[in-house]
């Protein structure tokens, strides 16, 4: 965590999730190309670079379609959360696809005049007032560019020196750089596509991850609405104690807007807050392992009842007092200051976990 | 603690969504009706002689 630098937190399981990720990109272009060499027009000759080059595109906004929709679908079901740990490395991944197409697609139509390829990109084609000659590699290539920075600033280093919030706004962009993709498909591939898959295939890609991200946004919007109207000034009842997974939180928002997690650690309950130290990650998303909640996005740690990261890291979040009334679990909605610690509610005396370090 | 990006990532989906689907949609509904490669035969039929 805090007390060092790393681009890429490299372990057995990462390391394991690339070569399977590395596989299925191989099998996806191969497909991809194997269809796309069996359908072509009759009378006409496939061109295997310019299939390659469209098969590494559609690798890369398939790879960043499931990227995100990995956000909202572990905000809709727990089962989903392991996908999110793993979610950085799959990002680096699709940006080095999306290198292969653009450097490709650039070797491949802009090399081979008297203009430096880069500026043949933008100056080939002046077309900026017609649909279908619309030049879309510069929509792609400016989404492109936003995947680099992305990819550029995954390190550590960049998120302890931008700060979370400024490292988060600047990883926002995917966003808008997905909505170039998708027009640089439209006004690109599908303008001279005669076959209705992949505009249906596009379309839908695009509907499921702006349907999900709306929802769940309308979702948590609703849900502190709601906890906004109850104008509560004291303890808030947030359920029965069996209501809260073993080893996992209960999310609760607070009055004033903060969302508290309540975690359930065998016999006892502790109430931390839910953003993450590291980029301000959803921790009553995540779990309780080797007695320390870990943040569902990286992996950060802090022990339940004090809010502190295990030694040797030294990072601290708020905790919040919690108590049990009639089988009920309360929580106080004022934060305690980083690092205090808090007696946890106990339910029972039975099957104590490992504590953490 | 607040986590500060969600209610924003909200309105940037509501932004983006529907600007992307009616901006791709347009477009796509514009496209030529006849493909591109298909476009020297099409000429071709309309006037012989002048798709070469």
């Amino acid at each position: 965590m805090g007390h060092e630098y790393k681009a890429i937190q490299w372990n057995k399981n990462k390391a394991v999730y690339d070569v399977y990720v590395f596989i299925a990109v191989a099998i996806f272009i191969g497909v991809f190309m194997a269809v796309g060499l069996q359908t072509h027009p009759s009378g006409h000759t496939a061109d295997p670079v310019v299939l390659l080059i469209r098969a590494l595109g559609a690798t890369a906004f398939a790879m960043l379609t499931a990227i995100l929709v990995i956000g909202p679908l572990a905000r809709l079901s727990p089962r989903f959360l392991p996908m999110l740990y793993n979610r950085r490395h799959l990002g680096v991944m699709t940006f080095l696809v999306a290198s292969a197409h653009f450097g490709l697609a650039l070797l491949w139509y802009h090399s081979s005049g008297p203009l430096n390829p880069f500026v043949s990109l933008f100056a080939s084609n002046p077309l900026y007032d017609s649909i279908p000659g619309f030049p879309f590699e510069t929509l792609g290539f400016a989404a492109f560019l936003i995947l680099f920075l992305m990819a550029a600033t995954s390190h550590d280093f960049w998120l302890n020196n931008l700060s979370a919030p400024v490292w988060k706004m600047l990883h926002m962009l995917v966003y808008p750089a997905y909505a170039l993709l998708i027009l640089h498909i439209v006004l690109g591939a599908l303008m001279m596509e005669k076959s209705m898959v992949y505009p249906i295939i596009t379309g839908a890609a695009f509907l499921i991850v702006s349907g999900l991200h709306l929802y769940t946004g309308f979702r948590e919007w609703a849900a502190d609405s709601g906890m906004k109207s109850l104008k509560t000034k004291g303890w808030i009842d947030v359920g029965a104690p069996n209501d809260i997974p073993n080893m996992r939180a209960l999310i609760a928002p607070l009055p004033k807007g903060d969302r508290v997690a309540i975690f359930r650690y065998d016999d006892k309950i502790s109430a931390v807050t839910n953003a993450c130290r590291h980029q301000n990650g959803p921790l009553g998303e995540g779990r309780v392992i080797d007695g320390c909640i870990t943040c569902p996005w990286h992996g950060w740690q802090y022990k339940p009842d004090d809010g502190i990261s295990p030694p040797p890291f030294t990072e601290k979040i708020a905790t919040y007092n919690v108590r049990i009334e009639n089988g009920r679990v309360f929580v106080d909605p004022k934060a305690n200051p980083p690092g205090t610690r808090t007696e946890p509610a106990i339910i029972s005396v039975q099957g104590r976990l490992p504590q953490c370090p | 603690m607040k986590r500060p990006h969600r209610r924003m990532h909200l309105m940037v989906w509501l932004i983006i969504a529907p600007v992307t689907a009616i901006v791709a949609f347009t477009f796509w509904d514009l496209r030529p009706v006849t493909p591109y490669d298909e476009l020297p035969a099409a000429i071709q039929k309309l006037n012989p002689g002048e798709a070469d």
